[in-house]
């Protein structure tokens, strides 16, 4: 802006502040010289520490300055020595602890040969930037991603995937920032459609939200996504990313749609959905905070279209859950006393947006073929889902959410709805044969799928090829 | 045995420097900006205090700025209202 600010800095939260400023281009610093106790932000609180330290505000609009006008790094290459290989492995997983480069679990070494290996699952220069990881704004050049790639175990042929995965990730109305620093616990999972999730065996079916030795490519592609969140966007626990409880941070979130098992008729898929043709091969970003197994045996019913009813409320019944993270009309943070339903006009566009997610539904396609059955389509699921997760208005005002509803399409006192219309809920199949269990994630507080279709390089089949002997035929596991 | 390996952490850009500080804030405009996390406790306090220290300032409160959600907005309505300098909160 030019214009001199300040903020009014929570106690634990410099760290994060400083990865913002740097996003922005700025030095990784912060125009602040004092940080306010946490509780004061609280309800009732006792706010004498602004009185205290109001000193404080005008020093760093009037004489506070930073400690560099400018910076820039750039990337390095770092040796490591030891008597034999598995010493110098040793010696650089204790390295890259102390920098807090590595995950915490072992990473293998990414040099010259292995990332050059990498970088052949793809056409793009080495030096192409995709994007900055927000909020810290590491350049995510085609190099980085394939060393996160590398330090990882990770193919080739994933590359392709992953990168997409960084261009969806770093579109702006994704809020990467957001995702990556919030205390909520966001994690971008990746949903790939395509021929592209068979030939480089991205799970879609059992255990498709975890690792599995028969598809290594989830985990790796993951794996890789968040150590690039955490080492160029500073996402690190506690320092950078002040997500409370950071669960799925070991592999994200990565699994195709199981395209084969969408019941004919039934409805399209997730990337058709989202504007790309049928067969394409694309990546859907989509933030989610928390996710529930939802089981679907046993019920009242006999009749099956009644019994389809029962799971699917069954379903809607953790949709209509009312916490903030499916709360997406409005802004993202904290209310207080005081502040009217109004005050959060401003935000609606989210909801406004066609990208605008309030959540994502796994049927496994055992289900996905009982609901068609049953006379349900993909279309009258989502209708079904929007209806029945409606929250009553009692409860919205138990739980104090009534001023975040929209006040002219949701007037006091009338359920409201999880999103503005069943558009905003997504539906990907996915999970298996079995029919017994639905999946439910919810989302953070950042609302925007975004999508990406994945390029592939010219030697695609030539790395298919060397995979299939590197790891052999695949079982025929769904 | 030499490992020559990548650093993870890549590059980062710096072009951009702070602004440089007024000299005092007598006879400027301040603009609060953010609405959460008690902030409308919090910036009308610092609103009275700046008041009494600095009488001639003028400050706009956060309810008619925009939040800092959309940065772009936020420095054009700035620009617009001619302010001197920012206060971003809250509980950031």
């Amino acid at each position: 802006m030019g214009i001199p600010t300040t903020l009014v800095l929570r106690k634990g939260f410099r760290f994060v502040v400083q990865n913002g400023i740097s996003g922005m281009g700025l030095p990784r610093e912060v125009p602040t010289v004092y940080e306010f106790p946490v509780q004061m932000f609280l309800p009732n609180s006792d706010l004498t520490p602004i009185r205290e330290n109001i000193d404080k505000i005008v020093y760093a609009l009037t004489q506070w300055q930073p400690a560099a006008t400018s910076k820039g790094t750039s990337s390095a290459k770092v040796t490591i020595q030891g008597e034999d290989y598995a010493q110098a492995l040793s010696t650089m997983n204790f390295l890259f602890l102390r920098n807090q480069w590595s995950d915490g679990q072992p990473v293998l070494p990414a040099t010259e040969e292995r990332v050059q290996w990498i970088l052949t699952g793809t056409d793009l220069a080495p030096d192409t930037a995709i994007g900055k990881i927000m909020p810290r704004g590491g350049i995510a050049t085609v190099t980085q991603v394939a060393v996160a790639l590398a330090m990882v175990g990770g193919r080739p042929e994933y590359l392709p995937v992953l990168i997409a995965g960084v261009q969806a990730m770093v579109q702006p109305k994704f809020l990467l920032r957001q995702v990556n620093a919030s205390t909520c616990p966001m994690v971008p999972a990746l949903v790939v459609n395509g021929p592209i999730a068979k030939q480089i065996r991205l799970s879609s079916g059992y255990g498709c939200m975890g690792s599995d030795p028969n598809r290594p490519a989830a985990a790796a592609i993951g794996r890789a996504q968040r150590l690039l969140q955490q080492n160029l966007g500073g996402a690190i626990p506690g320092i950078g990313t002040m997500a409370n409880y950071g669960p799925q941070r070991a592999i994200n979130a990565v699994l195709a749609e199981d395209e084969e098992g969408i019941p004919e008729g039934w409805g399209p898929p997730l990337n058709v959905e989202r504007g790309f043709s049928l067969g394409s091969n694309v990546v859907t970003a989509v933030q989610v905070s928390g996710w529930t197994n939802v089981a679907l045996s046993g019920g009242d019913a006999d009749v099956p279209a009644e019994r389809m009813k029962e799971y699917l409320c069954r379903v809607a019944s953790f949709m209509g859950t009312p916490s903030l993270n499916n709360w997406g009309y409005t802004s993202n943070t904290g209310t207080g006393v005081g502040v009217t339903r109004d005050i959060f006009r401003p935000f609606r566009y989210r909801s406004d947006d066609p990208d605008y997610t309030a959540g994502l539904v796994l049927i496994p396609r055992g289900w996905a073929a009982d609901l068609q059955a049953a006379g349900y389509s993909k279309e009258t699921v989502k209708a079904f889902l929007w209806e029945a997760s409606k929250i009553p208005w009692p409860v919205m005002r138990q739980v104090g959410l009534t001023k975040r509803a929209l006040v002219e399409e949701y007037p006091a006192g009338q359920p409201v709805p999880i999103t503005r219309s069943p558009k905003g809920i997504m539906i990907v199949v996915g999970g298996g044969e079995q029919s017994g269990h639905a999946f439910w994630m919810q989302p953070g507080n950042a609302y925007l799928a975004t999508s990406q279709e994945i390029s592939l390089p010219r030697n695609w089949h030539a790395l298919l090829q060397a995979a299939e002997e590197d790891l052999g035929p695949l079982p025929a596991i769904k | 045995m030499t490992l020559e390996v990548y650093d993870p952490t890549g590059a980062v850009e710096a072009p951009v420097t702070f602004a440089k500080r007024l000299d005092t804030l007598a006879g400027k405009t301040i603009a609060q900006v953010g609405h959460s996390w008690e902030a409308h406790r919090t910036h009308p306090l610092i609103r009275e205090l700046l008041e009494g220290m600095y009488p001639t300032a003028k400050i706009i409160p956060h309810t008619e700025m925009p939040d800092y959600t959309d940065p772009e907005l936020l420095a054009r309505s700035a620009k617009e209202q001619q302010c001197d300098a920012v206060i971003l909160g809250n509980a950031s």
